[in-house]
């Protein structure tokens, strides 16, 4: 008996492919008996093309929009017509080869058992590409086309029977297919058409692919009716599609176990997928999970295959590709992409262009300078003091909680907390020691990433040579450096490090993730950059929009560390202590606009006024300073009248943002020390814009070419000789950073404080302009990382501020104030008074506490003079919640680590990978991206 | 300013960076050369500009601050009991039987009289003394009054003044003494250990907390080093009594700095003379002002400068009864000085002269021929100065066969009062209240005794007078901006002197930042 062959073409805006899909269907040698025209709600004029070719007949299914839906509806409206009824199921765009049903029908004749038969998929666009032939499973159940993206040589003309065949063109046996129940309404698109065969096979059916019969398509079925589809959208399909499949086919006694691992999975695969750059896929895949999990269709798929299953899972086993082909077929993909990989760039290598003897040189001028250093615990003076003993209390001093600082109060800490946690636990027997480190390794560290960022821009070794010299010796960093101010050091260290990473970013997910850790950072180390930085972000963003998505994220981990500070700064109205210096308050000079133009953060010039003062020659050292800054000033104004200006333009306004910055930065004073204010540390501004200045040599001696030696050879010795003092200071010990024994009390205090770490230690210092100022220890004392810039800018007094100030001010009297009562409530054991100048306000406070029959004197300690407070009764100290002890602060604390943890595995590097890119109708399936 | 140049200068970074080539190749001088120069130039003279305009800016533009106000709370310390000790009995070395020279005995019982203007005084004896008058009525004595509880930032005034007249074998004379807050810091001028004259040190500690004092000492030579100088602990409670001849033998004029550490103190000087086997007066020398260019020193009381005269030729050891100006100033060099004698009320002659002395060595310049009368000496130097008068006074001889009665006095220089004071005359022979006014403005003074009627004291800029007074009352000093004010008892052969000190002052509120 002739078979019948119903075709049921189905259209979803496929009004640009309908015109030749109709025709070729019109010219089949072996025509179908019956046409069905399925609309999915099309938009477009697919529903009058069709109306068209088949007057009447047309089948319209509102409300449905997959392949599978319109067809089973499609079909519940016409009858069959017997048993020997085929189904050929077409897309709009599935136009096929004239022979293409004659081929199909012939091989499903001479098979009886064959019950779906598909054709080979070529590309529509080129006909010579097979786009697919055939899909099959991994043992572990992942589906994977059988041939896909081949250029067709006939290499798969063999008729072979198959695990599944595509929808598109497959022919069915339409009482197989109404048997089957159709394809499962829990699979939209992907891996349908695999399941359906997969269950047909189940069933005792066999599934073949025809290589003679060839039908044309756009693109995959996920694609079907859409115009494009995101990476991660399709990667989300397709996990979604795989979970159900899964859970479907699992034995009964799997499936809670199946169940179960879902969600964690899918936490685990977004964890990879980030490794492997595919940000844009975490959703899918958090999606797919848990959709998987809520998934009500499996018990219905699950019954399906239970009715309809006569042979056992063993059947179709042999038809999985065996694990030996799937290593084959990745070692090939993986062939192939590298293959495709940019090639690397041109540019001086580290040790052949000269940077490993820079850094060398950096490393021995950094030994001479700090190598006293070489056996210290800790450092301490300036900025510095030592950091907590342990790394547990290094980490209990991050997040949202009680800041011990003063008197003590609920709040964020600085995000620069996160960055002394991260150098202490480096240095996890002695946090303090991180510290030394960076000292010791500061030149040369910062040499190292000056070269690298400089060698990135530049073709010849010795310009990078000459930015790593400048940047060596640029006076903020080595001033900083002496006043103890470590932010302003990790932010010169790391600038040139962001740079490289910023520009990298605009093609590469890791470099993206880096520039983010980087500019965390940064930012945490030096808030005051955090403008610049961010408007020369943006001016980046503009320069290169098709990047913007990789260049947005660089915010994000900054943004996730600042947020908790900023709604409290906010709060309290004082946005702009939010550029607060982080650390241990000091009060540092005022520049002048021209002390900024040369570089000097504190004021002078650079040492060279006192040093030729000393010599008896006044004046002299502004005449030093324009001499030695000349070639390095002329240089960079030159480079914008040279060729180049796309680097010395950038740099140019690099170097004027960061001179801005700094300007604005001496004028606000936000950071209180006790009865005076000082303002933002500007050597990070002024890092900013030495390193614009750097850039701008940069680029004339680029421009310059063979004639820049003499040019390069002035500004290296102009730079160095302007920095002689203040390296010699360092050397020399001049410095404010000294050796400390990592003791923040006097070891009476501490041997006290060891056995009671809630003991208080209450410091009065007498204020120069009189007046005093009080603040508490608790235990060991305030350490480097329980600073915090919400206490160092507040101008509020609170209540136990007040109560710590009546305390203080009676103690510097003669009162009938209860002192004792006041000191057991505040667990204060300790009397410090600092050593300074012998104000008025100081002998009254000496005198008075010398008075006080309560308080015993210790004498003169290494931190000040001492008294003890023996009666001290049991009690505790006023605390609050930790980092944890609040669900806001552990919400805080879980946010900030996810979104750092996230970063960190993005910026991961890793080879070279296969990566899914939005995928448009007509593209190649699968492209390999550079990264 | 600077920034809205920006965008002009980033033209040039539109044009592709074959720049180079182009340079490289050295392409003829084609139109697109040209204007890729052109635009190069007008980047470089936008970009000098913006740089020259931006670094000129930051110089010459005044930038505002933005300051924030660092907090600070304004502590008033909880007021508390005032107290002030008074130096207790006159001391000697030795006891009766003159045995025990290294230990001190008391010669009697002062009065103390004593007010507070809230009308609660206690009286405590210092319970320990070197002197074996702990808890006794010899020992020094704390008065001390308690702060009003309805009302604790009332100001409550208290004084109080001992006397005592001792006539004991050679212990023959009148001193008094005002009662005087504690201090870590304190000068005593006066007294001498030359031949026949005893200076004790007393230093009373009414604190809780033992004091540690150290002491410096200066004589006519220079400072003077000695063992023992240092670490001297006086007790919680307590009088220690040294000898200043123990430290300084043979100085004629020394000065004393004590400082305390741990508890305060007040100390003391306390001179007798013997010349030869008569007795030639005692005196207890309170603490004098800190060195300052202006020294005020009222209440000069000269009565009879006959008998004295006559005495004064008697001989190398009658010299001490002349009227002598002490003078020290701490540190080195010349210190200039002008020394003003000026008579109360503008009656009988003065003098004023100028005097210059060695900083560090303590100097002595004679005031003679003083007639009798009462005087202010004023004293302005341009260093820092302490000074202190010690005057003399006689009466003449009964007869040939019994000496002269003399004693002396050491006027020490008043503290400026400025507010109101309150000020106690101690008991003994015909009272003086002598107030001075060396500022250039007039001043009236209203003078209330305990329970009575005002009295208004007119006193003209420069002027000083002196006005009798009660023994053993108190009397409230008002209405005054700038006064200074001593108190003077005097008889035939009987002189004492002591300066009013300010009274009341409890501590000062103190600004507390956080």
């Amino acid at each position: 008996m002739q078979p019948r062959v119903t075709a049921v073409l189905i259209a979803r805006n496929g009004a640009q492919y309908l015109p030749k899909t109709l025709a070729a269907l019109a010219a089949q040698t072996r025509r179908p008996d019956r046409v069905i025209p399925v609309d999915v709600s099309s938009t477009d004029l697919s529903p009058e093309l069709m109306l068209k070719a088949y007057p009447g007949e047309l089948v319209r299914t509102p409300g449905r929009s997959t392949f599978g839906g319109a067809l089973s509806h499609a079909l519940a409206s016409v009858p069959s017509t017997g048993d020997d009824e085929w189904l050929w199921l077409l897309g709009h765009d599935n136009a096929p080869a004239p022979g293409a049903l004659s081929a199909l029908l012939g091989a499903v004749e001479v098979a009886p058992s064959v019950a779906v038969a598909g054709p080979k998929l070529m590309s529509l666009d080129s006909p010579d590409l097979i786009v697919g032939f055939g899909e099959t499973m991994t043992r572990l159940g992942r589906s994977l086309p059988v041939v896909a993206n081949e250029l067709d040589q006939a290499q798969h003309d063999v008729q072979s029977d198959l695990l599944g065949v595509a929808a598109s063109g497959m022919l069915v046996r339409r009482s197989v297919f109404t048997a089957l129940g159709g394809f499962d309404p829990g699979l939209p698109s992907v891996d349908a058409a695999l399941d359906f065969c997969v269950r047909a096979r189940l069933a005792g059916h066999r599934v073949i692919g025809v290589p003679s019969a060839r039908v044309a398509s756009a693109g995959p079925v996920e694609l079907f009716g859409r115009k494009s589809l995101s990476a991660g959208a399709q990667n989300r399909i397709r996990r979604s599609a795989q979970l159900h499949r899964r859970m479907t086919y699992a034995p009964g006694i799997t499936l809670v176990l199946h169940w179960l691992t879902l969600v964690p999975l899918a936490v685990l695969r977004s964890l990879a997928q980030l490794i492997a750059k595919r940000p844009g896929s975490v959703g899918g895949e958090l999606a797919a999970g848990l959709g998987a999990a809520f998934d009500g269709s499996v018990g219905r798929a699950r019954r399906g295959i239970r009715r309809t299953r006569v042979l056992g899972w063993a059947s179709i086993a042999a038809l999985r590709m065996p694990p030996a082909e799937l290593r084959e077929r990745r070692a090939h993909d993986r062939a192939v992409a590298q293959g495709t990989g940019a090639p690397q760039r041109e540019g001086p290598g580290f040790f052949a262009g000269g940077g490993a003897w820079v850094v060398l040189v950096a490393a021995v001028a950094g030994f001479i300078v700090f190598g006293r250093f070489i056996n210290a615990q800790a450092l301490a003076g300036g900025g510095l003091v030592p950091l907590s003993a342990t790394v547990g209390e290094l980490w209990s001093h991050v997040g949202y909680g009680w800041r011990d600082i003063g008197a003590g109060f609920t709040g964020a800490a600085d995000p620069f907390a996160y960055v002394l946690a991260v150098l202490g636990t480096v240095t996890f027997w002695n946090p303090s020691f991180s510290v030394v480190l960076i000292y010791l390794l500061a030149l040369p560290l910062a040499a190292l990433t000056a070269w690298l960022c400089a060698a990135r821009f530049s073709t010849r070794g010795w310009g990078p040579a000459v930015a790593a010299i400048i940047w060596t010796a640029a006076p903020p960093f080595l001033v900083s450096l002496g006043d103890g101010q470590l932010g302003a050091v990790i932010a010169h260290i790391l600038l040139p490090a962001l740079v490289l990473a910023v520009v990298s970013a605009a093609r590469s997910w890791a470099a993206a993730a880096g520039a983010a850790l980087l500019f965390a950072v940064v930012a945490a180390s030096a808030p005051v950059l955090v403008p610049a930085l961010v408007l020369l972000l943006l001016v980046w963003m503009a320069a290169r929009p098709t990047s913007i998505h990789r260049l947005v994220g660089i915010v994000i981990p900054a943004a996730a560390l600042f947020a908790p500070l900023v709604v409290q700064q906010l709060g309290r109205g004082n946005w702009l202590a939010l550029f607060a210096t982080p650390g241990h308050p000091v009060i540092s000079g005022t520049p002048s606009g021209l002390q900024l133009a040369i570089g000097s953060p504190s004021g002078g010039l650079h040492g060279w006024d006192a040093f030729l003062d000393g010599l008896g020659i006044p004046a002299g050292g502004s005449v030093v300073v324009v001499v030695a800054l000349a070639p390095l000033a002329v240089l960079a104004l030159l480079s914008l009248f040279l060729p180049g200006s796309r680097r010395s333009i950038p740099a140019m306004l690099v170097a004027l943002l960061g001179f801005v910055t700094a300007v604005i930065a001496a004028h606000i004073d936000v950071t209180l020390v006790g009865s005076q204010t000082t303002s933002i540390w500007v050597a990070p501004a002024l890092s900013l814009y030495w390193l614009g200045l750097a850039g701008a040599v940069m680029a004339a001696l680029e421009s310059l070419a063979t004639r820049a030696t003499v040019p390069a050879f002035l500004v290296s010795i102009g730079v160095v000789a302007l920095a002689v003092p203040l390296f010699a200071a360092a050397a020399t010990g001049q410095t404010a950073v000294a050796e400390s024994n990592g003791r923040l009390l006097p070891a009476f205090v501490s041997a006290e404080a060891a056995t009671n770490p809630g003991l208080g230690t209450l410091q009065l210092s007498p204020e120069p302009g009189g007046g005093i100022a009080t603040t508490v220890h608790r235990g060991l004392g305030t350490t480097f990382d329980e600073q915090s810039t919400l206490d160092a800018t507040d101008t509020a007094v609170s209540e136990a501020d007040a109560r710590l100030a009546t305390l203080a001010g009676n103690l510097a009297s003669r009162s009938g104030f209860d002192i004792a009562a006041e000191l057991d409530a505040l667990q204060l054991g300790f009397v410090l008074v600092p050593d300074g100048a012998d104000e008025p306000d100081r002998v009254r406070l000496v005198q008075a506490l010398d008075g006080n029959r309560l308080l015993n004197p210790i004498g003169e300690t290494a931190n000040g003079f001492l008294w003890h407070y023996e009666g001290l009764a049991d009690g505790v100290a006023p605390s609050g919640p930790g980092a944890t002890g609040t669900p806001i602060g552990a919400g805080i604390l879980a946010g900030q680590g996810v979104i750092v943890a996230l970063t960190l595995l993005l910026a991961i590097p890793t080879s070279r990978r296969r990566r899914v890119r939005t995928t448009r109708a007509g593209d190649a399936q699968e492209v390999t991206d550079g990264e | 300013m600077s920034d809205t140049e920006l965008p002009p200068a980033a033209e040039p970074d539109l044009f592709p960076e074959q720049e180079d080539e182009v340079v490289a190749t050295r392409e003829p001088l084609t139109a697109r050369r040209v204007a890729i120069v052109g635009v190069r130039l007008v980047a470089g003279v936008v970009g000098l500009g913006v740089a020259t305009v931006t670094i000129a800016a930051s110089v010459l533009l005044p930038l505002p601050t933005v300051s924030s106000t660092p907090p600070s709370t304004l502590v008033t310390p909880v007021p508390t009991a005032q107290q002030q000790v008074c130096p207790g009995a006159v001391l000697r070395l030795a006891d009766d039987t003159g045995q025990g020279a290294t230990t001190s005995s008391a010669l009697g019982v002062p009065t103390t009289s004593s007010a507070s203007s809230s009308g609660s005084v206690t009286r405590t004896p210092l319970q320990q003394s070197d002197a074996s008058t702990g808890g006794t009525a010899e020992a020094p004595v704390v008065i001390s009054t308690p702060p009003n509880a309805a009302d604790p930032a009332e100001v409550i005034l208290l004084s109080g003044a001992q006397s005592q007249q001792v006539n004991e074998g050679d212990f023959v004379g009148l001193a008094a003494a005002t009662c005087s807050a504690v201090s870590a810091d304190s000068w005593l001028v006066g007294g001498s250990t030359a031949v026949g004259r005893t200076t004790l040190l007393t230093l009373s500690n009414p604190t809780e907390v033992p004091a540690t004092v150290d002491l410096e000492l200066f004589g006519e030579n220079g400072a003077i080093t000695a063992p023992g100088t240092s670490g001297i602990v006086v007790p919680a409670s307590g009088q220690r009594v040294l000898s200043l001849a123990g430290f300084a033998p043979d100085v004629v004029s020394p000065v004393v700095h004590v400082t305390s550490t741990g508890g305060q103190v007040t100390a003391e000087l306390q001179q007798s003379t013997v010349r030869g086997l008569e007795p030639g007066g005692l005196d207890i020398v309170g603490a004098t002002v800190a060195p300052a260019t202006e020294v005020v020193i009222p209440g000069l009381r000269v009565d009879d400068l006959a008998s004295v005269q006559t005495l004064l030729v008697g001989g190398a050891s009658f010299a001490d009864l002349q009227t002598v100006l002490r003078l020290y100033a701490p540190g080195e060099g010349t210190v200039s000085t002008t020394i003003s004698v000026i008579p109360e009320d503008g009656v009988g002659t003065g003098t004023s002269f100028p005097y210059e002395f060695d900083a560090g060595r303590v100097a002595e310049v004679p005031i003679t021929d003083l007639e009798s009368g009462n005087y202010t000496v004023r004293i302005v130097a341009d260093a820092p100065t302490l000074a202190a008068v010690r005057v003399s006074n006689a009466a003449p001889a009964a007869n040939a066969d019994t000496p002269a009665a003399t004693d002396f006095a050491w006027l020490t220089a008043a503290v400026a009062l400025t507010t109101t004071a309150q000020l106690t005359v101690a008991t003994g022979p015909s009272p003086l209240l002598h107030i001075a006014n060396p500022t250039t403005a007039a001043v009236s003074m209203t003078l209330t005794a305990a329970g009575g009627e005002g009295t208004i004291v007119e006193l003209p800029a420069g002027a000083s007078t002196s006005l009798p007074v009660e023994g053993g009352e108190t009397y409230t000093l008002s209405g005054f901006d700038t006064l200074y004010a001593a108190v003077s008892l005097a008889g035939d052969g009987m002189i004492a002197r002591y300066s009013a000190q300010p009274s009341g002052a409890g501590s000062e509120p103190i600004r507390v930042y956080r």
